[in-house]
């Protein structure tokens, strides 16, 4: 399930499991949760996440439009090629920060 | 990874094993001959870039596909005489190759290496050799828009003008990830995979507001824009990612280039019902004579001048089965046919397989032929290859007939 921690001061969320369809309204209340306002600092570790459908970037689309309100970027970490080469070819790593 | 996936995985790191098995000698010869370029050499380089850009497109390898598609670049220049491949020229092809073979290896944990700073070399190579005219070109932009006017793209003029090489056309796609992707049951990945197989992702845009944030309902629409080049005509495209054909809008980029036309794309109904898919560019491109080259492929007359064979070009050694047959160059060779205005016959050994690309130019030459009353058919009917590439890639013969082409180019019954 969704692991949450909070790392020298940043927000970091561990899906571990696919942000799909069947997952992705659990981990928006989950998220929303973990989201103090005036957050600006958020990182999604994609370790064990194989796969992001359609409905999986729309939750991390919202989630970066909900930092952008207050100054933050959202960063993925850890994401399996498969998942980082998709993010890069949607230019979606103009707006997201990509690590590892 | 599936089963199948990883034996066409297993098939490509042997094919490239092939391809790159004596590049750097190749590479050190053609230092050694300098400005002098021996253009059969530099072309069997080109043809080893170019092969493994388009098997990385197809299976997804994004840094394999872009290392190629820069060094195939790099080599285009070569053989067009604007870069001498002097040392220092070879010392940076050297690398690319070797950072290349060893992408390969890695299979997709290529993807996660981070290979920014040899294709900025790269690209910074090419772009010292550019003509003063192109480099201004890299410096003058154009907006690609919809046709209600919202801009979408700025796209350099050099990038624009390189899209449609070869034959190939631009098209801005409009995608809804919920509704022509979720909802029919693919993931955004299927969607670019099959994009990248069969053409170039130019550039790519989200409607990111259009999803609104944490605390807004569920989406129900996410605009996707994908700038894209290709050889495939726009109802062939549209029939293979199952796009309606009005979110496949083609971009004319030769007025957009002449400032022609407003900077936006032309809406589907506007476009030609059957385009050429020969470009302005062929129609001024020296046509081969009969049992002249066109890449790979020859082309021969008919006693009787009444039709023209196409045919590996072997050279005599008979290793017909070696050849490499890519869509580009199953492409260029039937604009050339075109041109001329002859039927053609096909003359594939058994065992050739032109790739998705090529399976993807041979119907689009074959509905071209056909809107000219030409024939385009197999000498011998459809190499085993082609039947067996065509099967596994899903043509049937209804689909086929759909798109206005007979089942036997592709030993399709």
């Amino acid at each position: 399930m969704n692991d949450m921690g909070n790392e020298s001061a940043a927000v970091v969320l561990r899906p571990g499991r696919d942000i799909v369809a069947s997952t992705v309204e659990g981990f928006r209340v989950q998220w929303k949760e973990a989201l103090a306002p005036g957050t600006a600092s958020l990182t999604v570790d994609l370790s064990g996440v194989a796969m992001v459908d359609s409905v999986g970037l729309g939750l991390l689309i919202a989630t970066h439009n909900t930092l952008g309100k207050a100054g933050g970027k959202l960063r993925i970490a850890n994401a399996c090629p498969d998942i980082l080469g998709l993010l890069r070819t949607m230019r979606l790593d103009k707006h997201f920060i990509l690590e590892g | 990874m599936e089963s199948m996936d990883d034996e066409i995985m297993a098939m490509f790191v042997e094919d490239t094993r092939e391809h790159l098995g004596d590049i750097e000698s190749c590479l050190m010869d053609m230092e050694r001959d300098g400005a002098d370029i021996d253009e059969e050499l530099v072309n069997k380089v080109f043809r080893a870039a170019h092969s493994i850009k388009g098997g990385a497109g197809f299976l997804n390898l994004q840094n394999t596909r872009d290392l190629g598609h820069k060094l195939e670049n790099v080599l285009h220049m070569i053989r067009g005489r604007e870069i001498a491949p002097d040392t220092r020229v070879i010392n940076i092809l050297l690398g690319g190759f070797d950072r290349l073979r060893s992408l390969v290896e890695m299979g997709p944990a290529g993807d996660a290496e981070d290979i920014s700073g040899l294709l900025a070399g790269l690209s910074s190579l090419a772009v010292e050799h550019l003509p003063e005219e192109k480099k201004d070109d890299l410096a003058r932009t154009v907006d690609i828009s919809l046709p209600g006017g919202r801009v979408l793209f700025t796209e350099d003029r050099l990038s624009l003008d390189q899209a449609v090489r070869g034959g190939r056309m631009l098209y801005l796609v409009e995608y809804d990830l919920i509704h022509d992707v979720h909802a029919r049951k693919k993931t955004p990945l299927d969607i670019f995979s099959a994009m990248e197989a069969s053409g170039l992702i130019l550039d790519c845009r989200m409607d990111l507001a259009a999803v609104g944030d944490l605390d807004a309902p569920p989406t129900n629409s996410i605009p996707l824009f994908v700038l894209f080049s290709t050889i495939v005509e726009p109802d062939v495209v549209s029939y293979l990612f199952a796009l309606d054909e009005r979110r496949i809008i083609p971009v004319d980029v030769a007025s957009l280039l002449a400032g022609e036309a407003p900077a936006e794309a032309a809406p589907p109904e506007a476009a030609p019902s059957s385009p050429s898919p020969v470009p302005a560019a062929a129609a001024s491109r020296e046509t081969a004579d009969p049992g002249d080259c066109v890449g790979p492929l020859r082309l021969y007359r008919a006693p009787d001048h009444t039709r023209l064979a196409c045919a590996p070009d072997v050279g005599g050694s008979g290793a017909a089965g070696a050849v490499e047959l890519t869509g580009a160059d199953l492409a260029l060779a039937l604009e050339a046919c075109l041109v001329r205005g002859l039927d053609v016959r096909l003359d594939f050994p058994p065992q050739a397989e032109p790739g998705l690309d090529g399976l993807l130019a041979l119907v689009s030459a074959a509905r071209t032929f056909a809107v000219r009353g030409l024939s385009l058919a197999h000498a011998a009917g459809a190499p085993a290859g082609v039947a067996a590439q065509a099967a596994r890639a899903g043509f049937t013969l209804r689909a086929l007939a759909e798109a206005g082409v007979g089942g036997d180019l592709f030993g399709v019954a």
